[in-house]
C-alpha cells in the first residue's frame, strides 16, 4: 500500500533576511540536517513494512531524507523530476550570502557541499544512479538530462538509462502526469517524494 | 565516553609543533585535551608558543576549544574562543574514515581542520581550506606528541 508522509510542517521558515548558524551558509543548515534523520526513520520504517512511501513536502530538501531512509535497505536510484534542478554547490555558485538547502538538494544528495549536508551513514544516492526529468535550465550536470515529450517514451528512457541499480526513488517537484504511472510498473520503485515547488 | 568517543584518544596533554606554510613561521606550542560535562564534552586549551617560551602575555594565543556532542544532528557541535584576537570559530566535526574532520563553511570558502595519523603517543594536524568549490589547499600543519 502507500503510505502518505507529509512533513510540508517539518521544514523551518524563517521569514524575513535570513542568517545562517555558524558554520555553514544555509540558514536551515541545522534544522534540515536534524529533519533529515526523522524522514530516513519514518521512510525507512514505511519501506521495511513493505509499504510504499509518499512523502508530501513544500521544501526540496526533504529528498536528502527520502534517499537516507531508502538507502538503509539497497542501493537506491533517484529520478529528480520537474522543477529546478537544485543543483547548487560550491562549484557552481556564489554562496557568499546565505541560502536555503532546497536549492542545493540534488548537488547536496550526491555529495556536493558543506559537511553537515552531505556526511551521511552511508551515500545518498551517486551521479551514475542519477537521471534528471524535465526542462534544462541551463545548469551542467554530471548525470542524464532527458525532457518530458511522451510520458511511457519518458519513463522508457529513464528505465534504460537506470538498467542495474535495485531500487529507484521517484522525487517529483511539480506535476509530470503520465511519467510516474509508468515507472511505478517496473516494479522497482521504492518511494516516492513530491515537493509543491513553492519553496523551489 | 563522550558522545561517540571520537575525541577520547585525544585526551591528555601534548607538546605541539605547528607550521604556518603560508608565512614559513614555525613554533611550538602546547595542547591539553580533558573531559567535562559529565562526559557529555570535551574541553581543550590550545597554547602558542609552548607556555616554557619566554614572551609577552599579549604574544601568547590561549584559545579554549569547547566540543559536545548532538545527538539530534549527530554530529559534534566544535567552538574555538580566542583570546588573542576575541574571535569564535564554529565548526562541525564528524569521523571520516580515520580521521576527524571539523568543517565551517563561510562566504565562498570552506575551511577543514582535520586530526589525522592519531596514535597513543602523537597525532598529526591540518588546516585546509576550498575556495569556490576548488581544489584543498594546506595552510597550516602541526605534529603532537604526548607529553
Amino acid at each position: 500500500m502507500d503510505v502518505m508522509i507529509g512533513v510540508a510542517d517539518a521544514m523551518p521558515r524563517r521569514p524575513g533576511a535570513p542568517e545562517s548558524p555558524p558554520g555553514t551558509r544555509f540558514h536551515d543548515g541545522v534544522a534540515v540536517r536534524e529533519h533529515t534523520f526523522r524522514i530516513a526513520d519514518t521512510v525507512s520504517a514505511t519501506i521495511g513494512a513493505g509499504d510504499l512511501p509518499v512523502v508530501t513536502g513544500d521544501d526540496s530538501a526533504i529528498l536528502l531524507g527520502c534517499l537516507a531512509g531508502a538507502g538503509r535497505h539497497e542501493r537506491t536510484g533517484l529520478v529528480h523530476i520537474g522543477g529546478g534542478a537544485d543543483f547548487r554547490h560550491p562549484g557552481n555558485h556564489d554562496f557568499t550570502e546565505p541560502g536555503a538547502a532546497a536549492d542545493s538538494s540534488l548537488a547536496l544528495a550526491t555529495g556536493r557541499g558543506e559537511l553537515l549536508l552531505t556526511d551521511w551513514p552511508g551515500t545518498l544516492v551517486a551521479d551514475r544512479d542519477v537521471v534528471r526529468v524535465g526542462d534544462d535550465d541551463g545548469t551542467p550536470l554530471p548525470f542524464p538530462t532527458i525532457g518530458v515529450t511522451v510520458p511511457a517514451t519518458t519513463a522508457r528512457r529513464v528505465i534504460e538509462l537506470l538498467p542495474d541499480v535495485p531500487a529507484l526513488w521517484i522525487h517529483v517537484n511539480g506535476d509530470v502526469p503520465g511519467v510516474l504511472t509508468v515507472l511505478r510498473e517496473t516494479g522497482r520503485v521504492v518511494g516516492i517524494s513530491i515537493t509543491t515547488g513553492s519553496r523551489s | 565516553m563522550n558522545g561517540d568517543g571520537l575525541f577520547d584518544p585525544l585526551i591528555g596533554t601534548w607538546r605541539t609543533r605547528i607550521h604556518y606554510l603560508t608565512s614559513g613561521r614555525e613554533v611550538d606550542g602546547d595542547w591539553e585535551f580533558g573531559p567535562a560535562l559529565d562526559g557529555r564534552a570535551v574541553l581543550d586549551v590550545w597554547r602558542v608558543p609552548s607556555a616554557t617560551v619566554p614572551v609577552p602575555d599579549a604574544d601568547r594565543e590561549v584559545g579554549l576549544c569547547v566540543r559536545i556532542w548532538d545527538p539530534r544532528l549527530r554530529l559534534w557541535r566544535f567552538t574555538f574562543h580566542s583570546t588573542a584576537t576575541t574571535t569564535v570559530i564554529s565548526m562541525y566535526a564528524r569521523a571520516i574514515g580515520s580521521e576527524i574532520i571539523l568543517e565551517r563553511a563561510v562566504a565562498d570558502r570552506i575551511e577543514r581542520w582535520v586530526f589525522s595519523s592519531i596514535l597513543p603517543d602523537t597525532f598529526a594536524w591540518r588546516s585546509d581550506v576550498s575556495v569556490r568549490g576548488g581544489e584543498w589547499s594546506t595552510v597550516q600543519t602541526l605534529t603532537a606528541r604526548r607529553t
